[in-house]
């Protein structure tokens, strides 16, 4: 029971996150190209150890994601999943520690594959299909490049409160 | 192979490109389709929720930033662009208004002529006929649309307008029953179906002549043609009595009619074909 309502509780949070990157950060220009919440939640997840809970998000986030963009369905699910994927065979094949080094080029990298991805994603429905989804590759591309920065800068901030808390629980034993 | 604190899941690479093609299976399959409608129905109260706390804000606060960056110059021009797109959209609407009222008018139109099992060509009028002080106006349709003398011309539910005077092959010219020439024969609708001739006044009008003395009409009954002139059908509207005139010592009465339309109101009309 507790683990339903866990669960629950995880799908709610998940779907409140989504709405709040769909309808507020959206909205309000300063936050809107600088952080793409899914994916920065579901990297956040993959850097303390919850890979399953960062598959969850990730999925149900893009898949909400899909359902309300313009773009062709899946665009959005399959670039979030292929950015976990690669953190996470990343963290287990080439940066096994979570040193702080490590984290922000694992981040770096797993932000920038979600946007190639995605930026693939749409112009390969343009060429495959009679599709024509126009995006301004230039303004996208700065706008990867900046929530890159920002990204790795949330992941730093959490590997150091990790390291802190872990030096401050060591401390006190 | 990662372990999930808190969870007995563990997960391998292959979960993932496996959970995300079954996610989008299941989309293009439809399978998901009442998920998806959950979803949408869960997250949208919450959206609109945050939409409309920032919306309103963010556009103020944009425009703001956007005008406050203007010279005054800038704004006049700005203003002159805003004025001009202002008198294009007036004209558009009024062009959009027109057009949906001519066609609920004509759907009326098709509708009656349908229903009554008649042979007709709708047509537009083009202009009034400068030829003559009475009026006269010119439709688009000619001897090639099988249009000939005397053919009566109506609008909406059946309201006669006009007879058919002049044939072209592309053009006809259209008396109108408010003409002074205009001669109609017709019938009261009251109890005892009284006749009479119905003719044009001042251009304006209509007066019905020859009403038996005898003969009970009141004001507001209807007034109907009565199939006697050639080409014209019975039960074609005309007006409403608007003013009874009955002499003494006169074996006939007269009525004032109200017509049913108006001269300057009338774009589409349909020409009843024999």
């Amino acid at each position: 029971m507790k683990d339903f309502i866990r669960e629950c509780i995880w799908f709610i949070a998940t779907l409140l996150l989504v709405s709040i990157h769909l309808s507020l950060l959206q909205t309000l220009l300063l936050f809107s190209p600088i952080i793409h919440l899914v994916v920065l939640a579901s990297l956040v997840l993959c850097i303390v150890g919850r890979p399953y809970r960062a598959l969850e998000v990730g999925v149900l986030g893009g898949y909400v994601l899909d359902l309300f963009s313009g773009f062709p369905f899946g665009i959005f699910l399959i670039s979030i999943c292929i950015s976990i994927g690669v953190m996470l065979m990343l963290q287990i094949y080439v940066f096994k520690n979570k040193a702080l080094h490590a984290v922000a080029l694992n981040t770096t990298i797993a932000t920038a594959v979600f946007h190639l991805s995605w930026i693939t994603g749409v112009f390969l429905m343009n060429q495959l299909s009679a599709a024509d989804y126009s995006i301004p590759y230039q303004h996208v591309l700065t706008l990867a490049g900046i929530q890159i920065l920002v990204h790795v800068v949330v992941a730093a901030l959490i590997v150091t409160l990790i390291d802190w808390i872990n030096a401050h629980g060591a401390k006190s034993v | 192979m990662w372990g999930d604190r808190g969870h007995h899941q563990r997960i391998t690479w292959w979960h993932v490109p496996a959970v995300c093609m079954l996610f989008v299976l299941g989309h293009y399959t439809r399978v998901l389709q009442p998920v998806e409608n959950l979803l949408t129905r869960v997250i949208q109260p919450a959206q609109a929720m945050m939409y409309a706390a920032t919306h309103d804000e963010v556009l103020v606060s944009d425009q703001q930033a956007v005008y406050e960056e203007l010279t005054k110059q800038e704004l006049l021009d700005e203003y002159g662009r805003l004025e001009q797109r202002l008198q294009q959209l007036l004209i558009d609407n009024t062009r959009l208004r027109t057009a949906l009222e001519e066609s609920q008018l004509l759907q009326e139109q098709v509708a009656f002529l349908q229903e009554n099992h008649y042979r007709f060509v709708n047509t537009r009028i083009t202009s009034v006929s400068t030829e003559n002080i009475s009026p006269t106006v010119i439709v688009n349709v000619g001897a090639q649309a099988g249009v000939s003398l005397g053919l009566p011309v109506v609008i909406a539910d059946g309201v006669l307008v006009g007879i058919v005077t002049d044939v072209q092959e592309y053009a006809s010219e259209v008396r109108l029953i408010t003409n002074l020439d205009s001669r109609v024969s017709a019938v009261v609708q009251n109890s005892t179906q009284s006749p009479g001739i119905v003719r044009g006044e001042h251009n304006l009008s209509l007066v019905m002549d020859f009403i038996p003395q005898l003969d009970q009409i009141a004001l507001h009954d209807s007034v109907f043609t009565n199939g006697a002139d050639t080409h014209i059908p019975q039960g074609l509207l005309i007006g409403q009595v608007q003013e009874i005139r009955a002499e003494p010592g006169s074996l006939f009465q007269q009525a004032a009619l109200k017509p049913f339309f108006q001269q300057n109101e009338i774009t589409i009309v349909s020409i009843l074909l024999p």
